[in-house]
């Protein structure tokens, strides 16, 4: 994990040393530096410097729980609702389907639901790059989309509810499943991912007696499935 | 080929602040630089314009320096190249030493990348 960290954190600090040390040295060769270009160059230095900030306040976030440790009766439709209700617009620009199968009668579930959002906004991120990225590699015969799907399996003690989020995707190769929970562990690049939107999600899931599996296909998609407990809790229906 | 003179550089790294300081750097020394931010965006450029040097990271998604090096040189042999690695890549500059005129360790102390390239330009023409 260590390392982790310190491999994000070097990037950022790589830019504001060079920043500074170009500054330098322009000011030590008497080399012509303008009012707006000091300027723009110190506005970089803040930038880098904020994606530090960034990428320590999600650590702590991840350190200390994943989040709001308060918890209370949540209908996971509803979280499901508001995460689409966020990303909804992204994925209708870019062209991709979003649909939404939601089981009626749903028990209630003890979970803080800021959280729980949290996690269903994660998932559905990678479900759209996914899609999005396996569209761009080799086109579609239709249009490629994500699927979400809440449901309840079990019964008195064991009963759990699900949301699972189903993508057409890139698939992940089997080697690299064991580690997508990983700290810092991402396929996206350094523009795009910083390793820590499944690591995080799993920290919440878990915080609330839960599970977060994930199968996938390579060429075909992946299925990331939360398994929450039922609150023992009589939920009013 | 000297070191006084101007290079035409070809720079890929998929970090943009590498672009604007190393970038910024050499272009100040008077050298003519040209950015891409992966190797397939780099090995497009190389086809399309001829540089006296390739100053890559190691590291990107897709093509990665030393595939991107290797696939470069075919289309440009005299094409000098500097391959940037990180830390404890020891395996990686062993496979990489008959193919490159130099390495550069991230973070890149830019008064480095003078004798970095006199270096490689100096062995060049010793050749």
């Amino acid at each position: 994990m260590a390392a982790g960290i310190a491999h994000e954190l070097n990037q950022p600090l790589t830019g504001v040393r060079g920043l500074a040390e170009l500054t330098l040295i322009e000011q030590d060769q008497n080399w012509e530096l303008s009012r707006e270009e000091l300027r723009e160059r110190l506005g970089q230095i803040i930038e880098q410097a904020d994606r530090m900030v960034h990428i320590i306040d999600r650590v702590r976030t991840f350190a200390r729980g994943a989040g709001n440790p308060e918890t209370s009766l949540v209908q996971v439709n509803d979280v499901v609702r508001s995460g689409i209700e966020l990303l909804g617009v992204q994925f209708s620009t870019r062209k991709l389907e979003l649909e939404m199968e939601l089981a009626e009668d749903l028990p209630l579930v003890r979970a803080n639901p800021y959280s729980l959002e949290e996690v269903v906004i994660n998932l559905l991120s990678n479900a759209r790059d996914a899609t999005e990225a396996h569209r761009d590699e080799e086109g579609a015969a239709r249009r490629p989309g994500v699927l979400i799907r809440t449901g309840s399996n079990g019964v008195d003690n064991d009963s759990r509810v699900q949301i699972q989020i189903i993508d057409s995707g890139v698939g992940i190769p089997a080697d690299i499943v064991p580690k997508v929970f990983d700290l810092f562990f991402t396929t996206k690049g350094p523009k795009k991912g910083t390793g820590l939107g499944l690591a995080i999600s799993l920290s919440i899931v878990e915080q609330f007696g839960g599970d977060l599996q994930v199968e996938s296909m390579p060429g075909t998609g992946t299925t990331m499935t939360i398994s929450l407990p039922v609150a023992q809790e009589p939920h009013g229906d | 080929m000297a070191t006084e003179c101007s290079l035409r550089i070809m720079l890929v790294d998929d970090e943009e602040i590498i672009h604007l300081t190393v970038g910024a750097y050499l272009r100040r020394r008077g050298h003519k630089v040209d950015t891409a931010m992966d190797g397939t965006a780099g090995l497009a450029a190389i086809e399309s314009a001829s540089y006296d040097l390739l100053l890559t990271d190691m590291r990107m998604p897709g093509l990665d320096g030393l595939s991107l090096i290797s696939r470069g040189r075919q289309i440009r042999p005299e094409m000098l190249a500097i391959l940037i690695t990180g830390h404890g890549d020891v395996e990686m500059e062993n496979a990489a030493a008959g193919l490159v005129d130099g390495f550069l360790l991230k973070p890149i102390k830019l008064l480095e990348l003078d004798s970095a390239i006199a270096q490689a330009v100096d062995g060049r023409n010793r050749q």
